[in-house]
């Protein structure tokens, strides 16, 4: 747009009074990033331009409008009214690079619904930033809210992506794989789960359904993904600060050619989604969403979302002990009288958590309520005995458990755990899986399923779950424990109580528990820690580390998204002890490592462990008060293969630490080059054999990495 | 005392032969060889190919029993823990026989691992015999169980240690299965063991593993009861070092699983189990077991889609009751399904409400909002007289726990599983980002038990349907899913029966509700495809001539979507049934008048070649000497039973042209080449056929 025309648009718009209509059936929103133009029937956007650059974002593809309300009526639950058939919208405030829309209505095919919106946009740098809050004058309870909505188009090199904080294997390939290029289909075909073992019956993405919901913080651990196409990336940053529960949407919307597949077009709608029940007489109010219009890079949108978090979201209290650890060894147990041994190996090699598995009487059958000492193993006195031992050797055990499902033929479930179940939408139990097919040396057969609902921690389920813990640290002697599967989060429509909010059940509820879980671990022993089945913003402000199952793969892309964008989260990784350069890989991303295998088999491993063990013992404060920053901060004169590094960066500029390893048996001589601040701070050079030495202000420092070696730069204002 | 003097008599009846001489079977065409020691099948040798088929004796098996107990359902007795009281070999026979059966002591305690625990002998009795015929070994396993407990499962045969390659050719599972027929050696997600259950994904009872040249199989002839075919061609996909790890992997194998329940003092006796050995691909067992189905069960060919391609799929309401078409609006569906030449028209969503919020299943009942009782019966009426077979959906099969109506007594009408608790539905995935499918498919639905009081009722609504609706066919959600076992103490029949038994009173009651009505199952296989016209089995697309092969006399369905020509086009040449469904059945074929012109030329190619290929049985490549076929072309033959007369589909499944030629074996006079676009050409038989094919054409080779 030419500079005259927008002054003219401009002077039109500003001229616009309150609630009066539009003169002009456009309205442009600027600034000296973003120019936006948006429709004033409405305020669907018309397009996106970036100025320093002039790309345009949004393409020809058709705006569905900024939000859907749903108000179910009795023959029809998904029954919506969109805001864009709303019958008027007036323009309530206006200025140069902000907007308000207002609507007292809402209609459907149905009629109209007293349901009054307000729309708010301004713009903050690249970003459009908006809100909504409705006042509900029907009939109907609004019971999901689908606010922000926006359509993109896909990339004209194929290659379009959406990079989420936790990768959930879409960010590596072309969103458009993620769809059939034709076919739709509304469920999947259930001759697939047939064989209950199959992995679609556990774990599957059918193309053929064009909709995908990432639920947060359960999948999606932080607020925000970022769609990259063409080098632009449009990303949602979104600013709750409750944890309740959302649900990012993406539609692939197919319009399909008459004739040919080949001809057939497409794009994508991104949606936000929020479950409040705004009852007759209620209003809700949407948090800022932050529309983040930027050159694709991901760092900048997850950088964005991080400093938003910084100074409010609670970080867990990590002990020292944690900190200056390599990890923790997991193992199952025969005997009570196995612990102490197993443990002190841990401890020697810098790993002295110990994830006890095995110790239990839970079982295939059920998890939440049989948590209570085997006495084929010893029983509770050798139980305790043991746990003491291991804790005078400097081991730190810890039991695994899980307090999240409860499976209905439980003795525990009849008596307690049939009231604490979720409820969904149809007043039915949540299913969790169907884990009792893992029958030992029995087939998975059919005949062994079983029932597991999800436990809903706002229920009573909380107390007997704290109850728990205690009983955990306080009479067994653990150090802690393992919550499997505790960053899960649903709907829970349980509670019929006037203020009822399902979309806060679990948020709610967990908060409450492991904040007060924390606090019994701690109380027991400083030392003591949780950890928490993986990543999420709500869990991992308690737990001192999330878990994997099974340990988990070292994925370096993914840690790095999910570490940049939320660094006071760590995750781990299972060992595997003929590989040190993996080793050295967790050293550098600060990934406890998970080790299942008897270091014993693997002197050289465990020697390697020491070393590492000895340089986190030296680092762990720049690793733990730095926050996690990738490569920010420094280059390689020129990369050399195996040669690695990430740096940790204190938030208030005070230090940058950067760890460099080498992840191959070849030495390697590589050139780090600081950035230009940081070259003038003298730094302090880690080595793995356990030297620091002091070293003056530099543009560039020749590192000489041994095989298998790592070593860590810090540089420090005086 | 008794059973030791028992034990000891019948020792001294075995053959004298040194420890380690195994007994052996032998014919011209294989030799088996069985450890005297514990009975394992040791060795199994095709001479003709010169193949071993197990390589590993150390995982060598026969069977295993299961006495389960509440707290400890793995509970088993192995036979390779046992001695054979008595083997003996006499005129190609071989009979042993086990006493006093010694209970596994390995017991297995979570996420510790496994552990020695004493365990008595029981009171058992096991006589298993082999008997070779040529490329087979017949089987049977006779259990008499003198103890107090019950024996659930009895896993038989079970073949271990077989190899995993045969030159240089890594074997593969072949199933004929709804689902994945061919299984790999690749990484398992969790476990490499499988279970896979038949009548329910397996159609029919065989399992087949080898290459193309060579293979070993068990084909089990006998009622479709609940059964598993057990396969294990995989690795765990959980590391030997994970507590939750409890044994080394044991792969790869093949093995029968029966259900018997033999109560104490009781005798089974398993059906007949043949073990084929053969230098061929899963086709040779594939069809030595279609002919002895055939000629045990003299299956009739359904005939009610010679004239047609198939069926179109609406959908009137989804599953959040947002109404795509009212009632009224059918017959503009069923005209449009009608611009592909379909007559036959399934129509879902049409209950009052949809989804999870449906009082499944006793909620069946016309919506007022789309027109009610009524219209529905106004619509049914007049495309019965247009000859439109309007067919709706009946979900008989899954019931909503989150009901009044399930709490007031349904629970009671469910199936349960040796656990005590309610059977899960098996359409289900535990962790999917498909939406709202997500949503629908957390909720907790049990399953109907067939034996339950549950039937009558939905035998009265079927009855209700045709009364107050006009519906004169139905569609069977869900009903061919599943043939699960149940403990529902309140059954009538011992668990492996209930839908054998429980089908037999509500398929065989719709049956005789709907005597000359099409009824459509969801599913495919020996239990309930006798009581229907065909199966509606979603999309079936690689390595489907498995099952075309193995059930040539009842159709079945595959998903096709606008501008699918290929997967139309692949459906005729399977001699599957088309299954037009728009957008999930949200969309109808209007917009698409090529596409809907290509499906109507398919119907009317199919008209044109009744004799050929409606009324002949699938071939797959049977009485072809030669074919050389561009890449994207499908080529099938057909056999007339009756008339002896053959065809040979050819099908283009891509936009290019394609040529294809083929030399028949029993080649000779004049065929009939009919095309797509109607014209008919004769060709001479007795010389190598070419045929050019157009973009997306077909072409039938008709032959006398």
């Amino acid at each position: 747009m030419r500079s005259g025309e927008f002054i003219l648009l401009l002077s039109l718009c500003a001229a616009a009074a309150t609630a009066q209509a539009p003169p002009s059936p456009q309205i442009t929103l600027e600034n000296s990033e973003l120019r936006v133009t948006l429709s004033a029937r409405g305020g669907s956007v018309i397009s996106v331009e970036r100025k320093p650059d002039g790309q345009s974002y949004l393409g020809s593809s058709q705006q569905a409008g900024w939000f859907k309300v749903q108000l179910p009526l009795p023959h029809w639950e998904g029954h919506i009214a969109a805001g864009k058939d709303a019958p008027a919208f007036t323009i309530s405030k206006r200025t140069a690079d902000s907007v308000e829309f207002q609507t007292t209505e809402l209609s459907s095919k149905e009629g109209r619904y007293k349901v009054a919106s307000h729309l708010t946009f301004r713009l903050d740098k690249d970003n459009l930033v908006c809100s909504l809050h409705l006042r509900n004058d029907s009939k109907q309870t609004i019971d999901r809210i689908v606010f922000p909505i926006v359509d993109v188009p896909p990339g004209a090199d194929g290659a379009e992506a959406l990079v989420m904080p936790y990768g959930i294997g879409f960010g590596a390939l072309p969103l458009r794989f993620l769809f059939s290029q034709n076919e739709i289909q509304t469920t999947h075909n259930p001759f697939d789960t047939l064989d209950p073992l199959d992995l679609k019956a556990w774990f599957f993405n059918d193309p053929k359904l064009p909709v995908k919901g990432i639920n947060y913080p359960m999948d999606l651990p932080t607020a925000w993904f970022t769609y990259v196409a063409d080098k632009r990336g449009i990303g949602f940053d979104v600013r709750t600060r409750d944890f309740q529960f959302q649900k990012l949407t993406f539609e692939r919307r197919l319009f399909r050619d008459t004739v040919s597949r080949a001809a057939n077009r497409f794009d994508y709608e991104f949606s936000w989604n929020w479950y409040p029940l705004v009852r007759p007489g209620k209003s809700w109010q949407s948090p800022e969403v932050y529309i983040k219009f930027d050159a694709g890079d991901w760092h900048a949108i997850a950088r964005q979302h991080r400093d938003w978090l910084r100074p409010w979201v609670g970080r867990p209290k990590v002990p020292k002990e944690l900190q200056e650890s390599i990890g923790w060894i997991s193992r199952g147990i025969r005997s009570f009288d196995d612990i102490p041994q197993i443990a002190k190996q841990g401890v020697d090699v810098g790993a002295p958590y110990f994830i006890v598995y095995g110790w239990s009487d839970i079982g295939p059958a059920g998890m939440s309520y049989n948590n209570y000492p085997r006495r084929e193993l010893g029983g509770i006195e050798s139980l305790q005995r043991n746990l003491l031992k291991a804790r005078e050797l400097g081991s730190y055990p810890m039991a695994w458990f899980n307090g999240t499902v409860s499976v209905e033929t439980n003795l525990g479930h009849l008596q307690m755990g049939h009231n604490w179940t979720a409820i969904d939408r149809w007043g039915g139990q949540l299913e969790d899986g169907r884990w009792s097919f893992f029958e030992p040396f029995q087939i998975a057969v059919n005949p062994n399923n079983d029932s597991w609902f999800e436990v809903d921690p706002s229920s009573g389920a909380q107390q007997y779950l704290l109850d728990t813990a205690r009983r955990f640290v306080e009479d067994y002697h653990f150090t802690g424990y393992e919550m499997d599967q505790g960053h899960k989060n649903f709907l829970s429509y349980r509670d019929h109580s006037e203020n009822s909010r399902p979309e806060a059940a679990f948020s709610q509820g967990w908060s409450e528990y492991f904040s007060k879980a924390e606090e019994i671990v701690k109380k027991a022993n400083p030392a003591g820690i949780i950890v928490g089945e993986n990543p999420s913003e709500l869990m991992n402000q308690y737990v001192d580390s999330t878990w994997i199952f099974e340990g988990g793969a070292l994925n370096l892309a993914t840690f790095t998204t999910l570490r940049y964008s939320w660094p006071w989260l760590n995750m781990p990784a299972k060992a595997i002890p003929t590989n040190r350069g993996h080793a050295n890989q967790c050293f550098m991303m600060n990934s406890y490592l998970d080790i299942f295998d008897d270091l014993s088999k693997y002197p050289e491993y465990a020697e390697h462990l020491k070393r590492l063990h000895g340089l986190k013992k030296a680092t762990s404060r720049y690793l733990y008060q730095g926050e996690f920053s990738d490569e920010e901060g420094f280059s390689f004169a020129a990369p050399q293969a195996g040669v690695m590094a990430k740096s940790y960066r204190d938030p208030a500029g005070k230090f940058t630490a950067v760890v460099v390893i080498n992840t191959g048996d070849t030495p390697r001589e590589v050139t780090l080059k600081p950035e230009l601040e940081i070259a003038k701070m003298p730094f302090r050079h880690y080595y793995l054999d356990g030297r620091a030495e002091s070293e003056p202000a530099s543009s560039e420092s020749r590192l000489n990495l041994g095989a298998y070696d790592v070593q860590v730069l810090t540089f420090e204002s005086q | 005392m008794r059973s030791f003097i028992l034990f000891s008599l019948m020792a001294l009846s075995l053959p004298l032969k040194a420890a380690d001489t195994p007994a052996v079977l032998e014919n011209d065409a294989i030799r088996v060889e069985v450890s005297t020691q514990n009975g394992s099948i040791t060795r199994i040798f095709h001479k003709r190919t010169n193949t071993e088929f197990i390589d590993d004796q150390r995982r060598t098996k026969l069977f295993r029993l299961l006495i389960p107990t509440p707290d400890y359902l793995s509970r088993r007795i192995n036979s390779w823990d046992q001695k054979p009281v008595s083997l003996e070999v006499s005129g190609g026979t071989l009979v042993m026989k086990f006493q006093n059966l010694q209970v596994s002591r390995q017991n297995y305690v979570f996420q510790v691992g496994t552990v020695d625990t004493p365990e008595p002998q029981r009171a058992i009795q096991v006589t298993v015999t082999l008997r070779l015929q040529d490329e087979h070994i017949l089987a049977s396993i006779e259990v008499t169980n003198n103890s107090l407990d019950e024996i659930t499962d009895v896993t038989f045969p079970w073949v271990d240690g077989l190899i995993r390659s045969s030159h240089g050719n890594p074997l593969q599972v072949v199933l004929p299965s709804l689902s994945q027929r061919v299984l790999s050696n690749t990484p398992e997600f969790l476990l490499g063991e499988r279970a896979k259950p038949y009548p329910a994904l397996l159609a029919t009872s065989w399992v087949n593993f080898g290459t193309a040249n060579m293979g070993i199989g068990i084909e089990v002839q006998g009622p479709p009861e609940t059964q598993d075919a057990f396969v294990s061609p995989s690795q765990n996909g959980l590391e030997a070092n994970s507590p939750s790890a409890w044994d080394a992997p044991d792969f790869p194998y093949i093995a029968w699983n029966f259900y018997p329940h033999i109560a104490g003092t009781t005798t089974w006796k398993s059906p007949q189990v043949v073990i084929h050995v053969h230098a061929s691909d899963w086709h040779a067992i594939a069809g030595e077991h279609r002919e002895w189905y055939r000629q045990k069960n003299t299956p009739e060919r359904v005939s009610n889609f010679d004239g047609t391609i198939g069926f179109a799929t609406y959908r009137l309401k989804k599953d959040d009751n947002t109404v795509n078409w009212t009632y009224g609006e059918i017959p503009n569906l069923a005209a449009d399904a009608g611009l592909a030449g379909i007559r036959n028209v399934v129509i879902d969503g049409w209950r009052e409400r949809e989804g999870p919020g449906n009082e499944s299943p006793f909620a069946e009942i016309a919506d007022p909002h789309a027109g009610g009782a009524a219209q529905l019966k106004a619509a049914s009426d007049k495309l019965a007289q247009e000859h439109v077979n309007l067919i709706f959906a009946f979900h008989p099969t899954i019931m909503n726990t989150a009901t009044e109506r399930y709490r007031n007594g349904g629970l009671r009408w469910t199936v349960k599983t040796r656990r005590g608790g309610n059977q899960l539905p098996p359409a289900y995935t535990f962790y999917t980002f498909d939406y709202p499918y997500q949503e629908y498919i957390a909720h907790y639905w049990a399953v109907v038990d067939p034996m339950s009081a549950a039937t009558g009722l939905l035998l009265q609504d079927a009855e209700r349907f045709k009364k107050e609706y006009g519906f004169r066919n139905l569609l069977l959600r869900g009903v061919g899913l599943q043939s699960f076992l149940s403990y529902n103490p309140e059954d009538a029949v011992p668990p492996q029966k209930v839908y054998q038994a429980g089908y037999g009173r509500f398929l065989g009651g719709l049956r005789k509700l709907y005597p000359d009505g099409l009824l459509l199952m969801e599913g495919f296989n020996d239990l309930v495809n006798p009581y229907g016209n065909g199966g509606y089995t979603w999309s079936q697309t690689a390595d489907v001539e498995i099952l075309a092969y193995s059930i040539p006399w009842t159709p079945f369905s595959n998903d096709v979507e606008a501008l699918n020509y290929d997967q139309a086009n692949a459906s005729f040449a399977r001699k599957m049934l088309v299954n037009l469904i728009v957008d999930g059945g949200d969309g109808t074929v209007a917009r698409y008048p090529d596409f809907a012109k290509h499906l109507k030329g398919l119907g009317s190619l199919k008209v044109a070649t009744v004799p050929y290929y409606a009324q002949a049985e699938f071939r797959d490549h049977e009485g072809l000497k030669k074919l050389d076929a561009d890449a994207q072309v499908v080529v099938s033959t057909f056999s007339n039973l009756t008339s002896r007369q053959r065809g040979v589909v050819l099908a283009n499944l891509s936009d290019q042209k394609k040529k294809a030629s083929l030399e028949l074996e029993q080649g000779s006079g004049r065929g009939h080449l009919f095309r797509l676009a109607g014209q008919r050409e004769e060709v001479d038989l007795a010389t190598q056929v070419s045929v050019d094919l157009g973009p997306y054409e077909v072409v039938v080779l008709g032959i006398d």
